[in-house]
């Protein structure tokens, strides 16, 4: 954007701070000069006359507070009326020629309002009197009516009223949304001015509000403070129960710390299906894939623009051949899944397309939110993609080569380390029928998507993939920009405004809050993709800063939680519990980045890998570092993390399942490693609590749940204490069952010792510690 | 010391108490905070898409690739014409390791056997299974495309041979949902390391709730079973009340019906405790019954015999694997004869007393691996990859006794007449358990997946 962007700082309302004017002068001022400013900044992209603080935002303002109420008058094609024709009528007047009846298509305006083989016109714009349409699905006549009777399908009054509204207004279609141009929307306008904190606000209480609902209350500061350490920084927040830290200093340095980078680069490793070894057969160990994941870490902490984020991961090697860390990126095209032979006859021809449909797969489903895979075997049934376009961007990343080294070339299972060549001329590719090498069609052309702005054959194809970098990153690509807002919106709420984050197709969902999900992605192109920008506007919105806990009528109203009239309680994720679980029980060690570190597992867990290839580190002290540090083996996932829905890094991961299942608490309750975080958490609190136990339910409340315990919890907590020590004292508990090493400092009681273990394994299994509220 | 279910409810009393007898189940989907109900849990019992055949499957997976020509499709064409080059028509098959113009037809060296009433011919070194002969169908006519062991073993499980998809327990499951309270319903067996790892039998983009559970013989079956030893002098149940108290208080507040599912489940794993050991203690057994099965392989169909019984749907044992594998490259007579002789007590037993208990009508019993050998050499005496064509057998569960279907060509190259894909009996299993296979989909990535992809036809042929 040539647009100059205001300093990240002067936007963000430093509310809760003592300088915060809200208090002291009148209640809308901090709002409207807020607003202010995204107004002046408010044209829509692409527009090239300058709006400034001029007429439009004034008028937008005074509208703002004068407005009594607002209701949609207007139908939308796109939100109203799509769902409506696809579910009922296009199985018969859709594209699908061969079931098409009565020669009637209405998924296309030029066809639905030319007459269809009865001679009537099913749809004359602004005429529902004319429009056959109108009348069939009115009519009371059975054999008449649409859809027939016989097909089971049925429109509810409010659909045949949003139909007959949509043609009297002129039957206007809509492009799919995610491929319409992305305009910078006017904020709503809503009735209820003190909540709205920034302009994501405005679009979420309009929501609510044209539904009859209200938000939820503010969370309580110890709750906002655990929900946002963890979004941050993936830990829970160093608790200290004698202080209460300011939350805006505490949201800045959780911000500019590497282990939000680190929380960040784990999101990211998802989506770049990333693994430390090639998976299949022999899934050799990977020597270089780590430093990606440390690229990833580097370029969150840093707050690496995310257009330069995106374009180092596709061509960093040619767009900045002299850089070290941008050529560290491009590893994003090394870490997937690699068939290495052990013998046999080979067939490099098919290695590399194997290689091209994983490249292009990934990144279709990473940075576009396509699911272009359907396009490798014939055109997309659902999306404007054809198997041209599909294989012009294969040909795209073929100005490149993998070259495989192996560590030691005698054994099967070596470690190997895989580096991108540059090829001094592009190889062929060609366009096959269904996918299928056997069946070449034509030569492909190194190319880009032609539906979308820069679409068509590229100029150098020698640098095919700095043209897909540009491209992919052009402020006028329709799809780049909204599925990353729409991935920063879900790792800070959990779910996207778009739920299927990876796929922004005409299968995939529609998103919630369509205006705020182009504000927020016209906000990041302007702001120069600036992350920080867009995670602060999250973080200090009174969307994200409410309860979790729903009134009745949103809860009524909205079971899926799509209107955010609540915050959603999430599930810590796998690598957030158990590095919970390091860090409440003081063992985590926050050094940062380098090899993947292998932990010991279970004989078990390895019995049916057949290559096991382990030999777990030794040095006790890197076993408890942060958990994206372990190794991710393609064919064994580490059994808590398999426990709790870690990603399957054969295929771009765009959200994680939260299932609750009996294993889960198997493993929680029973598991050695559930035993050995009991113990510590045990010694830690008779250590910190010199051995008063009501000193250290004060404490442990604070680490696990970030708040301090109600005399009710302190009592049954002090009765299931006393009530295990007295049995313990029957039998002597087993020295494995004790906290170590307190022993000389702070004496534990053999009984008293085993029943804080006991007390310590409950908590961590509590629904408290395992969920974010 | 556990308590069992009921002691511990006649004790706990209060919300607890009743929390617990609102059935804490996952499978019932019930909410019981506030005790409304709000729609079913992913393992409810769900309506089939027409009335079922079979309740449950045993799929004996025979890891490697069996040598159809030396076990269930005798060739005399291929003993007539031992040692000489194929005929041309097959030296463009695409194999793994070999080029079949430069091989040798390779004869059995097995003997066959006309067996039962139905006269099937089976090799003789199936003594066992040959009394069985009149239960089986054996299917000549299999084949797919996949020439290697791990994309082939996806594909047989997964009907994609890339890993990511969901496996057919884990689609039965997500199908039909469970019939157990306190056993999964999805369980996996195998005593060797298996060349794609335990990925086959996972949940793919399912929920995790579906995937397969491996289990083993012995106190501890399923991974994280029971206390760590140190606790065992402890009372788990005295903290698991504890937890829930906990658990219940954070529920009240904040009317979640996840928050109910994870108390629901914490009741699960405590039931899981005392039902799986149950499960694969075969010291009730008696002896004969004992007998019969044999060790090993045989322990473990025992063992999947119990847990059908038990409401199990899906059991899968694998056999073979390392250096006791069916992937005979190299002296493959001998290696076939080894593996048949460890199936051969097991499987006849499992077809016996599943018949002898009623139980065979509802249970179907597979037997086949990832694809068949070639009848060409490699090396000397070895047999490579050959998906083309090769068999498999499967009984009970409403499919015909006594009947073979399909037919390779003369020497056992391809599938010649009636051939059944791997996605045809995939088709065909669902369809068994009521399934529409075309109806049973996902949709993920923007479009509705299914185990058989694209393809699939039931094979009516073998149906009763």
């Amino acid at each position: 954007m040539d647009q100059p962007t205001l300093p990240m700082k002067t936007l963000v309302p430093q509310s809760g701070s003592p300088s915060n004017k809200r208090a002291s002068i009148h209640v809308f001022t901090p709002i409207v000069e807020l607003l202010k400013k995204y107004y002046k900044r408010g044209r829509p992209l692409g527009m090239t006359t300058h709006c400034g603080l001029g007429a439009c935002a004034l008028t937008l303002l005074v509208t703002f507070f004068t407005a009594p109420s607002f209701a949609r008058a207007d139908v939308r094609f796109n939100r109203d009326i799509r769902a409506i024709l696809s579910d009922n009528c296009l199985g018969c007047h859709g594209p699908d020629a061969e079931h098409r009846r009565g020669k009637l298509r209405l998924d296309r305006r030029e066809d639905a309002t030319k007459p269809a083989e009865s001679g009537d016109i099913a749809i004359v714009p602004s005429q529902t009197e004319k429009s056959a349409l109108i009348e069939r699905i009115n009519t009371t006549d059975r054999t008449d009516l649409m859809p027939p009777p016989k097909s089971h399908k049925a429109l509810t009054n409010k659909q045949r009223e949003l139909l007959t509204q949509w043609v009297a207004e002129g039957a206007k279609y809509e492009e799919h949304w995610s491929f319409t141009p992305i305009q910078r929307p006017a904020l709503p306008l809503v009735k209820n001015l003190q909540w709205p904190r920034n302009p994501i606000d405005t679009f979420i209480l309009e929501r609510l509000e044209s539904e009859g609902l209200q938000p939820a209350q503010e969370a309580s500061p110890e709750t906002l403070r655990r929900r946002m350490s963890f979004a941050i920084t993936g830990l829970p927040p160093t608790a200290d129960s004698q202080s209460t830290p300011d939350l805006d200093v505490e949201r800045k340095a959780w911000l500019s710390s590497v282990q939000h980078g680190e929380h960040l680069a784990r999101h990211w490793m998802d989506v770049a299906r990333y693994a430390d070894s090639a998976g299949f057969e022999l899934d050799n160990p990977f020597t270089h894939a780590w430093q990606y994941r440390d690229w990833l870490v580097r370029s969150f902490s840093s707050n690496k623009p995310l257009d330069r984020f995106i374009q180092e991961q596709i061509a960093g090697d040619e767009l900045w051949p002299q850089n070290d860390d941008a050529k560290a990126g491009v590893l994003f095209l090394s870490v997937g899944p690699i068939k290495i032979q052990s013998a046999g006859i080979r067939r490099p021809e098919e290695e590399e397309n194997d290689r091209l449909t994983d490249l292009v797969d990934t990144s279709g489903s990473a940075f576009l939110g396509l699911t272009v895979g359907c396009t490798r075997c014939h055109d997309h049934k659902f999306d404007p993609l054809t198997q041209n376009d599909y294989y012009g961007i294969q040909a795209l990343f073929s100005d490149s080569k993998r070259v495989v080294s192996k560590t030691n070339s005698k054994e099967n299972t070596t470690p190997i380390a895989i580096e991108l060549q540059r090829n001094t001329a592009p190889n062929l590719v060609r366009v096959l029928r269904r996918g299928e090498l056997e069946m070449p069609l034509r030569d492909a052309t190194p190319s880009l998507p032609l539906v979308f702005p820069g679409g068509g054959p590229v100029e150098n194809p020698t640098q095919g993939r700095s043209a897909l970098a540009h491209w992919l990153t052009r402020s006028d690509n329709p799809l780049t920009a909204r599925v990353l807002a729409n991935r920063i919106w879900q790792w800070y709420f959990g779910k996207g405004l778009v739920r299927t984050a990876g796929d922004f197709g005409r299968q995939g969902e529609s998103p919630s809050h369509p205006e705020l999900l182009d504000w927020l992605a016209s906000e990041l192109i302007s702001s120069g993709w600036d992350l920080r920008q867009i995670e602060n506007l999250i973080l200090n919105s009174a969307t994200y800063r409410q309860s979790s806990i729903p009134s009745a009528a949103v809860k009524a109203a909205d079971p899926e939680q799509r209107l955010l009239g609540a915050f959603p309680r999430r599930r810590l994720q796998a690598e957030e519990l158990r590095d919970a679980l390091l860090s409440v029980s003081g063992k985590l060690n926050l050094t940062s980045f380098g090899p993947p570190i292998t932990p010991p597992v279970e004989p078990w867990a390895l019995a049916a890998l057949r290559n096991k290839n382990w030999s777990p580190t030794k040095d006790e002290s890197e076993l408890v570092r942060r958990s994206l540090y372990l190794i991710v083996r393609r064919s064994i996932k580490l059994p808590f993390f398999d426990a709790f829905n870690s990603p399957d890094t054969v295929n771009s991961c765009s959200a994680r399942e939260s299932t609750v299942v009996a294993s889960q608490a198997l493993t929680m309750l029973n598991s050695g490693d559930s035993l050995r975080f009991s113990r510590e958490l045990a010694a830690r609190l008779w250590s910190e609590s010199k051995g008063d136990a009501t000193q250290a339910i004060v404490l442990a409340w604070h680490w696990l749940f970030g708040r301090a315990p109600s005399p009710l919890e302190s009592q049954k907590a002090t009765a299931f204490l006393n009530a295990r020590e007295s049995v313990w004292n029957k039998t002597a508990p087993d020295s494995q069952a004790l906290p170590p090493g307190v022993h000389a400092a702070h004496f534990i009681p053999p009984p008293t010792g085993a029943a804080w273990v006991e007390w310590c394994l409950a908590l961590i299994n509590s629904n408290e510690f395992a969920y974010v509220d | 010391m556990l308590l069992n279910r009921r002691d511990w409810l006649s004790h706990a009393g209060g919300t607890l108490g009743s929390v617990a007898l609102a059935g804490l189940l996952a499978r019932e989907g019930r909410v019981f905070a506030n005790g409304e109900t709000v729609g079913a849990g992913p393992l409810a019992i769900k309506t089939s898409h027409f009335p079922a055949k079979a309740k449950a499957v045993i799929y004996l997976f025979m890891h490697g690739g069996p040598s159809h020509m030396d076990i269930l499709d005798p060739k005399p064409m291929l003993t007539k014409f031992d040692g000489q080059t194929p005929p041309e028509e097959f030296h463009k098959i695409k194999l793994e390791f070999t080029d079949v113009k430069k091989q040798k037809l390779m004869g059995s060296a097995q003997t066959f056997s006309k067996c039962g009433q139905s006269g099937i011919e089976i090799c003789d070194s199936l003594p066992y299974l040959q009394q069985c002969a009149d239960e089986l169908c054996v299917v000549r006519s299999m084949h797919h495309e996949i020439f290697n062991h791990t994309p082939a073993i996806w594909l047989a499980n997964t009907g994609a041979q890339l890993p990511g998809r969901a496996s057919l327990g884990a689609w039965l499951s997500y199908g039909l949902g469970s019939e157990s309270d306190n056993l999964p319903s999805f369980v996996v067996m195998h005593s060797k390391p298996l060349k794609p790892g335990p990925g086959v039998w996972g949940n793919g983009f399912l929920p995790a709730v579906y995937q397969g559970t491996r289990i083993s013989t012995g106190a501890a079956p399923i991974p994280y079973l029971t206390p760590p030893s140190a606790l065992a002098g402890g009372n788990q149940r005295a903290v698991l009340d504890y937890v829930q108290g906990l658990n219940h208080d954070h529920a009240q507040l904040r009317n979640d019906s996840v928050l109910d599912a994870r108390i629901a489940s914490y009741e699960l794993a405590f039931r899981m405790q005392s039902a799986a050991p149950e499960a694969v203690n075969l010291s009730t057994e008696d002896a004969a019954t004992l007998e019969m099965y044999g060790k090993g392989f045989g322990e473990q169909c025992l063992t999947a015999r119990r847990l059908v019984q038990r409401g199990v749907r899906c059991i899968q044992i694998y056999h073979g694997g390392d250096a006791d594998d069916w992937d005979s490259h190299g002296d493959n007579d001998k290696q076939q004869g080894r593996r048949m002789a460890e199936v051969d007590r097991g499987c006849a037993a499992l077809l016996k007393d599943l018949r002898r208990l009623g139980m065979l009508e509802d249970t179907l019993v597979i037997w086949g691996g990832e694809f068949g050998r070639t009848p060409t050499t490699e090396g000397k005496s070895g047999r490579d990859h050959n998906p083309y064509g090769y068999s498999i057998w499967l009984a009970g569960g409403g499919v015909k006794g006594g009947m073979t279907y399909g037919a390779t060509d003369d020497f056992g190259f391809r599938a010649a007449e009636n051939p059944v894909h791997m996605h045809d009996l995939n088709a065909t299993i669902l369809h068994q358990f009521g399934l529409n296979h075309e109806k049973l989909t996902w949709r993920q990535q923007g479009r509705d997946y299914r185990l058989t992809d694209v393809s699939g036809n039931v094979v009516k042929g073998i149906l009763t």
